[in-house]
C-alpha cells in the first residue's frame, strides 16, 4: 500500500498546476477512452452484485451440504462448493459486498480527511500546521498495518464501519502531506492573493479558489489507490483481524483456501475476482490521473 | 556595418515544422541569414516568431520528433551542419559553435559545480586531464569576472545570482575560444543595469576573439544597443533584413515599422505609446498570403494572396511586403 | 553534518515516546487477560497465576507497566514471552530472517525496477516502454495477497520449482520465492516512478544545454540526465524500505517465515504488551534511521539541499 501511496503521489505532484476542468469536460474526456469505458461497466458489475446480490445468483451461499464439500463444478454451481458444501459461486458473489463497502468509503473518507487536514495545514502554517504535521509524523512513523492490527484486535465485534472508521484514524497522513504541498503553491498564487485582498473570508478563499485548484493530485491519488483499499480488507480479514464470521468476504475465503491447498478452486475464484475489481479501480484512476495531467491536454 | 569578416554561418532556406496531434504546424519557413567574423547578428521577434527554433533546429539540440527539418541548408564554414551525421556535427557544435540560453538556473545542472560543468567542455572536445580542465574552467570564470573565481568552480549554480550565473553560461561558452556564439535570449530574465554589464562583457570577449554573435532578442533597445545587423522574423517568415542602423532609420516592412513606433522614448513623453493593434498570429493558423496582413495598416487586397518574397529593396537590404518593393515606394506611401 | 544528525535524534526523541506509548496503550486496552487466553480451559493453579502477573507487571497501573518495559527495552533485558521463550535468543533467531527476506526482495526490485524504469524512460512510447506501463499497472493493482498465494500455488504446489513455505531449505533457497514477489510488486512503483524522472529530466533546459556543449549521448545520460532523474527515487527508498516491515507479516504469515512479522503478530494476538511495544520500538528506530541516511543520502546527490 505504501509503494502505491509513494508512487501516485510523484506521479500526481505535477498535477497541481494544471487547469482545472469541468466535470462535464473531465467525463467527456474520460469516455473517450475505451479502457475506462471497459472498467466502469466492470465495476458496475461489481456494484450491483454487492446491492442485489440476488440478481447473480439464486442460490443462499450459507445452504450447506456437507456430503458436497469441496467438491468440483456442477449443473447449476459453476464454481463447485467450499468447505462445508455450500455454493461457491453464490459464496464468491456475496463476498463483494464488503469489498466494495469498504474500499469505496475508506477512500471517500480518507479522501475528506486527508484534504480537510492538507487545506487546513497549507493555509494556515503555524499552529494548526504543526499540530496536524506532528500528528502525521507519529503515524507515520510506525507500520500502518501494525496499527491496524492492534487496533482492530482489540475491538470484539468488527463491522464493516469499525474496519472503515480505523482505516480512516491511521489512513489519512499520505493524502494530507500531497494536498498541504500543492496548498503550498497554490496559496501564493495571484488570484488567491486577489480575493484575500478584497477581504473574501478564509473559508471562502478555501472553498471556492485553494480547494478546486489543489484537489488534482489528492484525487488522483485517491482513485489509484481504491483497489490498494480491497486488498487491505481481504489481507486483514485473512490474518483474522477483519471481518468475522459468519460474515461472508474474499478475505476470509483465502483465509479457507490457505488451508486446502489441493482444492485451488476455492482460491482461484475469489483471487480472479478481487483482481478484477482492483484492476479495475486502477485502470480508472489511471485514466482520471491522465485526464487531469495538464501535459498531457491538447 | 563591419561585413568584411569570413562568413562563418550561412543559413539558407531553413524550414521547420513540429508534428502535432493536430497535423504538422510550421514554425521556420524559408529563413536566411548569415553572420561573419566579428560581426553581432540579432534576431528579433516576438516568442513564437520561430527565432529560437531556427537555431536549434541547426545546431542539433531541436527535439527530433516533434521538431522536424523541411528543408534548407545551415553551412558552417563551408560545411552543412544539417546534412552531417550527428557524431560530425558534435565536433562543431559545443567546440566551434556554442550557444547561451535565457534562464541560466535551469539552463544549468543543478547537481554538477559549475566548475565541473566547464571542465566538461575541456574534457570532451580537448582530452585534457580532470585537474588541467578543472585548472582551465577556473581560469575562464576569472575572464567572465567573476570575482574570487578559483574558489567559486566548486559552487553549484543555486548559489550565484541571476547575473553572475548568466556569465557562468558565458564562461562555458567561450571556454573552447569558438567562432560563433549563439545567445538565446541571454539577458531576458536580468534586471536592465546587469543586462548592459552582460552585453558590454559579450561585446568585449567578442572584440578580443574575431567571433561572431548570434543574439536572439524580443528587445528593441538590446538590438539598436549591439547588434550590427538584424533579421526581423514574424511568424515563421524573415520579413527584414538590414543593417541595424538602416533598420532602426528607415524601416521598411511595416512589422519593423510598428516595433519601432512602439518603443517608448523621451521624445513621445505624455502621448500615448503606439502599439501594434492584434496579437501575433498562432502557428496553427497563419493567415493566407502575408501573416501580418490582419494587423497592417497599408493592407491591400493582394496582401491575402501569396506570400510575400523577400525582395532587395536597396543595396544590403531586404524586406518582405509587396507594398514596398523599394526604398523610394516606402517613401512615397 | 553531526549537528543536523544530533538534531534530528533530538527530534526523534518525543514522537518514538508518542508512538511507544500509543501502542502500549492499545495493547493495554484490548479486552480479556493474556494469561488465561494462553492457558485455554486449564485451570492455572493461583499461585503460579500470581508468580505469572508479577512477572510481567500485570497488575501494576498501565504508566507503570510501560516505564517498567522501556526501561527493560533500554537497558537491553528483554525477558520472555508469556510462554516461557527468552525474546533475546527469538531476536536473534528472527532479525536474519527477516533482513534475508527484506534484502533479497529489495535486491530483485533494485535490479529490476532500475533497469526497466531507465530503459523505459530513455525509449518512451517504444513496445517496451507500452507493455511496461500496462504491466506495472496490473501488478500495482493485484493485492499482494492474491500474488503471494498464486506464486506459492503455481511455483510451489505445482511445478515445484520452490519451497512451498518455512525456512528448512536455509538461504536462498527458501527466501527466492517470497522475495521474488516482493519484489515484483515492488519493482512496478519504482520502475515507473523511475521513468516519469526521466521523462521529466529529459526535458529539462540543462539537458539542452548539455547538448549543445556537443556531448555525446551516452555522457548526457549518465552525467547529466540520471544524476537529476535519481533524485525522487531516493525519497522512494525510504518511504519503500519503511513499508517493508508491515508487509512483512502477511508475507511471513502466508509463506510461514518465522521472522519478525510472525512474532509481531503472534504477539498481537495473545496480547503480549511487552514483545509488541519492544517490535514497535525496533521499527520505529529503523524507520527513524533509514529515514536519516536517506536525508543524508539526499545531500550527497542534491547540492540544493546539504546540511551543513
Amino acid at each position: 500500500m505504501s509503494d502505491v501511496t509513494a508512487v501516485v503521489s510523484a506521479e500526481a505532484q505535477e498535477l497541481g498546476d494544471g487547469r482545472t476542468l469541468s466535470n462535464r469536460e473531465l467525463l467527456r474526456a474520460l469516455l473517450r477512452k475505451p479502457q475506462f469505458v471497459l472498467c466502469s461497466l466492470i465495476l458496475l458489475g461489481f456494484f450491483a452484485m454487492a446491492a442485489f446480490p440476488k440478481l447473480f445468483t439464486s442460490a443462499d451461499p450459507r445452504f450447506c451440504e456437507l456430503g458436497k464439500s469441496r467438491q468440483g463444478r456442477s449443473d447449476g454451481h459453476p464454481f463447485g462448493f467450499d468447505i462445508q458444501g455450500c455454493d461457491y459461486f453464490a459464496n464468491v458473489v456475496y463476498g463483494a459486498r464488503p469489498s466494495v463497502l469498504v474500499s469505496i468509503c475508506a477512500s471517500f473518507g480518507v479522501f475528506v480527511l486527508a484534504g480537510t487536514f492538507g487545506l487546513l495545514a497549507g493555509y494556515f502554517p503555524g499552529a494548526i500546521d504543526a499540530v496536524i504535521s506532528r500528528t502525521a509524523d507519529v503515524l507515520f512513523s510506525i507500520p500502518g498495518l501494525v496499527v491496524l492490527i492492534v487496533i482492530l484486535n482489540s475491538v470484539p465485534n468488527r463491522s464493516i464501519w469499525i474496519i472503515v472508521g480505523v482505516i480512516l484514524l491511521i489512513g489519512w497522513p499520505g493524502g494530507m502531506r500531497l494536498m498541504r504541498a500543492t496548498v503550498f503553491s497554490v496559496r501564493n498564487r495571484e488570484y488567491v492573493l486577489a480575493a484575500k485582498s478584497i477581504g473574501v473570508p478564509p473559508v471562502r478563499i478555501l472553498r471556492k479558489h485553494v480547494f478546486p485548484n489543489a484537489m488534482a493530485p489528492l484525487l488522483a491519488m485517491t482513485t489509484l489507490g481504491i483497489g490498494g483499499m480491497v486488498g487491505l480488507e481481504a489481507a486483514l480479514t485473512f490474518l483474522g483481524v477483519g471481518l468475522q464470521p459468519p460474515s461472508i468476504s474474499w478475505g476470509s475465503q483465502f483465509g479457507v483456501a490457505a488451508s486446502y491447498r489441493d482444492t485451488p478452486h476455492l482460491f482461484v475464484w475469489p483471487a480472479l475476482f478481487i483482481s478484477t475489481m482492483t484492476i479495475s479501480f486502477m485502470i480508472i484512476g489511471d485514466s482520471i490521473r491522465d485526464a487531469l495531467d495538464p501535459k498531457l491536454m491538447r | 556595418m563591419t561585413a568584411t569578416g569570413e562568413v562563418l554561418l550561412k543559413v539558407d532556406n531553413l524550414t521547420v515544422e513540429f508534428d502535432t496531434p493536430r497535423g504538422p504546424v510550421r514554425a521556420v519557413d524559408g529563413v536566411s541569414w548569415q553572420v561573419r567574423a566579428g560581426e553581432t547578428l540579432a534576431i528579433l521577434g516576438e516568442s513564437g516568431s520561430g527565432k529560437s527554433v531556427s537555431t536549434q533546429a541547426l545546431t542539433g539540440i531541436l527535439e527530433m520528433p516533434p521538431g522536424r527539418i523541411v528543408s534548407g541548408t545551415a553551412e558552417y564554414r563551408g560545411a552543412d551542419l544539417i546534412a552531417m551525421t550527428t557524431k560530425e556535427r558534435r565536433k562543431i557544435v559545443g567546440d566551434r559553435i556554442t550557444m547561451v540560453f535565457q534562464d541560466s538556473l535551469s539552463a544549468l545542472n543543478p547537481v554538477q559545480s559549475v566548475g565541473t560543468q566547464i571542465a566538461e567542455c575541456y574534457r570532451v572536445h580537448r582530452g585534457l586531464s580532470k585537474k588541467d580542465a578543472l585548472k582551465r574552467a577556473a581560469e575562464m570564470l576569472d575572464q567572465v569576472r567573476i570575482p574570487a573565481a578559483a574558489k567559486r568552480a566548486r559552487d553549484y549554480p543555486h548559489e550565484f545570482s541571476g547575473g553572475m550565473r548568466q556569465r557562468v553560461m558565458l564562461a562555458m561558452a567561450l571556454a573552447l575560444d569558438p567562432d560563433v556564439l549563439i545567445a538565446d535570449e541571454p539577458t531576458t530574465a536580468l534586471d536592465v543595469t546587469v543586462q548592459a554589464q552582460i552585453l558590454e562583457l559579450i561585446a568585449e570577449l567578442q572584440a578580443e576573439r574575431d567571433m561572431g554573435v548570434v543574439l536572439i532578442t524580443h528587445d528593441l533597445g538590446v538590438v539598436s544597443d549591439v547588434a550590427d545587423n538584424v533579421v526581423v522574423m514574424y511568424a515563421g517568415h524573415v520579413v527584414e533584413r538590414a543593417s541595424t542602423a538602416a533598420a532602426l532609420d528607415h524601416p521598411v516592412h511595416p512589422y519593423t515599422e510598428g516595433l519601432l513606433g512602439s518603443m517608448p522614448s523621451a521624445d513621445l513623453k505624455g502621448q500615448e505609446l503606439p502599439t501594434i493593434p492584434g496579437t501575433p498570429p498562432s502557428l496553427r493558423s497563419i493567415p493566407s498570403g502575408c501573416a501580418f496582413r490582419p494587423r497592417c495598416p497599408i493592407a491591400i487586397e493582394e496582401c491575402a494572396h501569396d506570400v510575400p518574397p523577400l525582395l532587395t529593396v536597396a543595396p544590403g537590404r531586404d524586406a518582405a511586403c509587396i507594398r514596398r518593393t523599394t526604398l523610394a515606394e516606402k517613401e512615397a506611401v | 553534518m553531526i549537528r543536523y544528525i544530533l538534531r534530528r535524534v533530538v527530534a526523534a526523541i518525543p514522537i518514538g515516546v508518542i508512538v511507544t506509548l500509543g501502542v502500549y496503550a492499545l495493547v493495554f486496552a484490548m479486552p480479556g487477560d493474556p494469561l488465561r487466553e494462553l492457558a485455554g480451559d486449564k485451570p492455572i493453579p493461583a499461585a503460579v497465576l500470581a508468580a505469572k502477573r508479577a512477572q510481567f507487571h500485570l497488575d501494576d497501573p498501565f504508566i507503570v507497566q510501560y516505564l517498567l518495559s522501556m526501561k527493560d527495552i533500554l537497558t537491553g533485558n528483554f525477558g520472555t514471552t508469556f510462554a516461557g521463550a527468552d525474546i533475546a535468543d527469538q531476536l536473534r533467531l528472527r532479525i536474519p530472517v527477516t533482513l534475508k527476506l527484506t534484502l533479497l526482495a529489495n535486491v530483485f526490485q533494485w535490479t529490476f525496477g532500475l533497469l526497466f524504469g531507465i530503459y523505459a524512460g530513455f525509449k518512451r512510447n517504444g513496445w517496451i516502454d507500452r507493455s511496461l506501463l500496462l504491466a506495472t499497472l496490473v501488478l500495482l493493482a493485484v493485492p499482494g495477497l492474491v500474488a503471494f498465494f498464486a506464486a506459492q500455488f503455481v511455483f510451489g504446489v505445482q511445478l515445484k520449482w520452490f519451497p512451498v513455505s518455512g525456512v528448512l531449505d536455509g538461504f536462498p533457497t527458501s527466501y527466492l520465492l517470497p522475495s521474488l514477489v516482493i519484489g515484483l510488486l515492488g519493482f512496478a512503483g519504482l520502475a515507473r516512478l523511475m521513468r516519469t524522472s526521466i521523462v521529466e529530466t529529459v526535458n529539462a533546459d540543462f539537458v539542452k544545454t548539455a547538448r549543445a556543449k556537443g556531448l555525446g549521448e551516452q555522457r548526457v545520460l549518465w552525467r547529466h540526465i540520471l544524476p537529476n532523474a535519481m533524485l525522487p527515487v531516493v525519497t522512494f527508498l525510504g518511504l519503500d524500505l519503511a513499508g517493508m516491515f508491515g508487509g512483512a507479516i502477511i508475507t511471513e504469515s502466508i509463506f510461514n517465515l518465522p521472522g519478525l512479522g510472525q512474532f509481531m503478530f503472534q504477539a498481537i494476538k495473545l496480547k503480549e504488551g511487552g514483545v509488541v511495544v519492544l517490535l514497535s520500538t525496533l521499527a520505529f528506530l529503523s524507520f527513524i534511521l533509514i529515514n536519516l541516511l536517506v536525508d543524508l543520502l539526499y545531500g550527497i546527490l542534491d547540492p540544493r539541499v546539504r546540511h551543513v
